[in-house]
């Protein structure tokens, strides 16, 4: 037996490994002609109606995973700590990855290289208050994955995951990279950082594509406070998700329309000329800032209009915003009915609460639009557009037990 | 209770050890029969191979279009940047770019994007490969290859004639030989293989073998006349090299035209279409620019309207139509064509500005019904590159007999779109319109005239009647907005009248390095102001 110190009650290490093996939607191998439900003028119509090159020889995703914790209990179970590290390698990954639209296909099936995550998971559980009427636990928990994209498929450096609609930006997997990076246009700015402006007196930009953010988050948390006084329960809980970036094209989309605060800039010039039947002058009322291609400073009138649709339509980089929020996921307050009122009943328990999801952002660094809506539910996180927000509910819940 | 249970686990243990490893051992050798898995891998519900003359229909039915890239290509651009319809809010009148509109033809043509994936170029090239496999094994497949040869450089030379140098040789291959980034092959090399291609087509019909029959929605497997078809295309493509390439446009015209073309309306290249019952953006059924209509109403232009006037043309009664107050007004002194180049704003500061957009002509409703045809090549069209070649010497024959034949043609034929004979124009009147109008004997004159009925004859084919205008020059026209020598704000074209459209940007990432040779190989910049250069064959 191992001597330990009083104030460890529990103690437990633990290793494992394990190799799994995925599969796929079915009829994935094999090109199939689609037998058309309508005719034309009496002959039957048929098609190849698939938009992905199938693969004959489609293989399964293999993960391995290494994985080591220890689950630490101190002060009599008053303290608690659960510490995992991970690393898990996936190889052979079913994907499905663009190609050119002349092709014939949209994109096509592939196993691609190699993907490692690897992290760490913590959970901190604590009782800082426990008498006969009151009781407080806290626990945090913590979790952060580094990813990277080990290979590709043949010598493929970038796979395309995703595309927004705007057609600026792509999440794409970069090997050497992080799994799902965000990559699109920038402003051509010239050596002095400021933004050219072509003939026209709009915005240029960056012929070359860059890495503009991750999709992914750098960690994530929760935090949990349940206190609880004789039959009285209230309990908090508060998710973070910090260090991703993400691509809003519902911001680029108002930009077009004039709805963002952002197209504001420039207007007040415009109104002051503006006509009350016509609008703003056709031959362009506000001048970007910036200089034009020949280094001077840009003088050329635009219509706002003109200006903040160049940008919607040609720049990523202006969308692309840190996704850290910090949100007050649920409140609970809960009354346990005293047992002496139940005794009649054939009830056992009575337990009535209110309860608020989604209440409220605590700090979100996006601005207009929910963090948390979704654009896509595959693998490539990071393009945000016209995604419903979360719902914030309130409730009331009855639990009995019998 | 629980001395039983105790009792039951040792009796297991009891069997012998040899026992249990052969019972292992062939529950293993079990799994390898899981290596084979049968029919597990074919869907029940796909078909896994079709009959080719469904393809073949389905193909013909795609080339004529749905409502997503006709609205887009055909008429927001084609249509106005022709100055055959306006529209307050096409871009094609007013040179402004839209990526979705003007990238959609090719997107559409080679994978079927906004069309539910039914894709031209990749069921044609499917097509082409199972049946030269099969002619390969033996099979009387002439027939249907050269009819496929045929219409695979219909699809095509839209497709280069609207965007440049495209994908063609390796194009429409990712499954067939997996090829996923194609290379744009130069328009010239398109337009040389697609030339070879027709002349070889049209020689390897054989009429002992057996045609595509019904399944052809076009000719019925009509062999005679898909030769007439094969040399009618290879007239209209060696004419497009008249700038670039006289020689050789030469060459091809005499050629095609000693091949024996089209003779006749019976001998047109149309699509009859059907009501339903697919209909909608992605509809296969129905006349793509009727669909359009139903939705979206433009009108006649200014340019258009008032050339038909000029001339005292019947067939304005039967293109155009005032439609106010629910009445539906033909009557050519008081139709008024909308002056390209102006939305909704501006056009109120036009001297034609009478009150309301009603005021201005729209396409006749004649011409509007989902079931009306969609002209692809026609006799109307051969006649008049036939008197083109005969006013260039090319050939001997008199250019104002078919001159007159083409104008005949191009009237006659609008009886189409309507089977109870509103939309016909009478013999006399055409007889009265040449006779007023003849063919002028000076050579350039001629030239403008030809190119002015070609230019009528191809209403509601924008794609057509412009890559005609950039070749011929003519009918000469004022770029937009007309009548006002400021070019519209925020075109791209330094208020030029467009050369082409540009290629959709997921290129530049996709097919990154074949993108950008192209590019470079036609000094493009891979940004909207491109829609001003020229394509090959549009060059001196």
């Amino acid at each position: 037996m191992l001597p330990v110190p009083s104030w460890l009650s529990f103690g437990k290490i633990r290793a494992a490994w394990a190799q799994v093996g995925s599969d796929t939607d079915p009829y994935m191998l094999n090109l199939t002609y689609v037998l058309d439900n309508t005719s034309h003028l009496g002959q039957p119509l048929g098609y190849i109606g698939q938009n992905s090159v199938p693969l004959f020889n489609l293989k399964p995703t293999t993960t391995t995973e290494t994985e080591l914790g220890v689950n630490l209990e101190f002060l009599n179970n008053r303290l608690g700590l659960d510490l995992t590290w991970y690393r898990r390698e996936t190889t052979d990954q079913i994907l499905s990855t663009s190609i050119s639209e002349a092709s014939g296909f949209g994109a096509r099936v592939i196993n691609a290289g190699a993907l490692r995550n690897q992290g760490v998971e913590l959970l901190l559980r604590g009782t800082p208050l426990q008498t006969s009427q009151m009781f407080w636990n806290l626990s945090v928990n913590f979790a952060k994955n580094i990813s990277k994209v080990l290979a590709l498929a043949g010598d493929q450096t970038v796979l395309v995951l995703d595309q927004s609609r705007r057609q600026t930006a792509w999440i794409t997997a970069e090997v050497g990279k992080p799994y799902g990076t965000i990559w699109g246009y920038r402003y051509l700015r010239d050596d002095q950082g400021r933004i050219v402006h072509d003939d026209s007196g709009l915005p240029m930009r960056d012929p070359e594509r860059v890495v503009l953010g991750r999709g992914t988050p750098d960690w994530t948390a929760g935090f949990l406070s349940e206190l609880g006084y004789r039959n009285l329960n209230v309990s908090l809980l508060i998710d973070v998700k910090w260090g991703g970036q993400l691509f809003s094209a519902t911001n680029a989309y108002a930009y077009s329309v004039g709805l963002h605060k952002n197209t504001l800039k420039g207007r007040a010039e415009c109104d002051a000329v503006a006509d009350p039947i016509n609008g703003y002058p056709s031959t362009g009322c506000m001048v970007g800032e910036g200089v034009n291609q020949q280094g001077q400073p840009n003088t050329v009138k635009v219509l706002p209009q003109a200006y903040y649709g160049r940008i919607a339509s040609q720049i990523a980089e202006e969308f692309v915003y840190d996704a850290n929020f910090i949100k007050l996921r649920e409140l609970r307050i809960g009354y346990r009915i005293p047992d002496r009122w139940l005794m009649r009943t054939p009830l056992r328990s009575l337990t009535v609460a209110l309860v608020g999801r989604n209440l409220a952002y605590l700090y979100n660094t996006v601005p207009n639009v929910d963090p948390e809506s979704s654009y896509n539910n595959g693998n490539a996180q990071g393009l945000k557009l016209a995604g419903v927000p979360q719902t914030r509910s309130l409730g009331l819940s009855i639990n009995a037990r019998f | 209770m629980y001395r039983n249970k105790a009792m039951n686990r040792t009796r297991l243990l009891r069997w012998p050890e040899s026992l249990l490893v052969l019972l292992i051992a062939v529950l293993l050798a079990s799994c390898d029969a899981l290596s084979d898995f049968g029919d597990m891998n074919v869907d029940p519900t796909q078909a896994s191979t079709i009959d080719p003359g469904m393809q073949f229909s389905t193909v013909q039915l795609a080339t004529a279009g749905s409502r997503y890239e006709t609205w887009r290509v055909n008429l927001i651009y084609g249509e106005a940047i022709v100055q055959h319809l306006a529209h307050t809010w096409w871009a094609g009148d007013k040179y402004t770019f839209n990526e979705d509109w003007a990238t959609s033809l090719w997107r559409t043509a080679y994978s079927g994007a906004g069309v539910s994936w039914r894709a031209a170029v990749k069921n044609i090239e499917d097509l082409k490969a199972r049946l030269e496999e099969a002619k390969a094994n033996g099979e009387s497949v002439d027939n249907l290859l050269a009819a496929v040869r045929i219409w695979r450089v219909l699809i095509y030379h839209r497709i280069t004639d609207t965007y440049g140098d495209t994908p063609y040789s390796e194009a429409g291959k990712g499954y067939l030989e997996g090829i996923f980034a194609p290379r744009y092959d130069p328009q010239q090399e398109i337009y040389m293989d697609m030339l070879k291609e027709l002349e070889e087509a049209v020689a390897q019909f054989d009429p002992s073998q057996p045609t595509f029959g019904n399944a052809d929605l076009v000719y019925g497997g009509d062999i005679t006349k898909w030769k007439k078809f094969g040399n009618a295309l290879m007239l209209r493509l060696a004419m497009r090299l008249v700038k670039v390439d006289p020689a050789t446009a030469q060459q091809w015209a005499v050629r095609a035209i000693n091949g024996g073309v089209m003779e006749s309306n019976d001998d047109i290249v149309y699509m009859r279409h059907q009501t339903g019952p697919s209909t909608g953006p992605a509809g296969i059924n129905t006349n793509a620019n009727s669909e359009v209509f139903a939705v979206d109403v433009p009108r006649l232009s200014q340019t258009f309207v008032n050339w038909l006037k000029a001339h005292n043309d019947p067939r304005l009664p039967v293109l155009g139509a005032v439609i106010k107050d629910g009445q539906v007004i033909t009557d050519p002194t008081e139709q008024k064509g909308m002056p390209n180049g102006y939305d909704a704003n501006t056009i109120q500061n036009h001297p034609s500005w009478t009150g309301s957009l009603d005021d201005y002509s729209r396409v006749n409703p004649l011409l509007t019904g989902l079931d009306d045809p969609f002209f692809f090549v026609t006799y109307a069209q051969t006649a008049l590159l036939r008197a083109e070649a005969a006013v260039r010497g090319w050939t001997s024959e008199d250019p104002a007999t078919l001159y007159a034949e083409g104008v005949r043609a191009a009237m006659k034929q609008l009886s189409l779109y309507d089977a109870s004979g509103a939309a016909d124009i009478d013999d006399a009147a055409i007889d009265a319109y040449l006779a007023a109008n003849p063919l002028s004997s000076d050579p350039d004159e001629a030239l403008r005239q030809i190119n002015e009925q070609y230019w009528a004859a191809t209403f509601l084919d924008g794609i057509e009647a412009w890559a005609n205008w950039r070749r011929s020059g003519y009918p000469v026209l004022e770029p937009a907005p007309v009548d006002d020598p400021n070019p519209y704000p925020g075109n791209v074209t330094n208020g030029q009248i467009p050369r082409r459209l540009t290629y959709p940007p997921s290129e530049g990432v996709l097919n990154a390095e074949n993108y950008q040779e192209a590019l470079s190989r036609q000094g493009l910049r891979g940004d909207p102001s491109d829609m001003a250069v020229p394509v090959w064959w549009d060059r001196q």
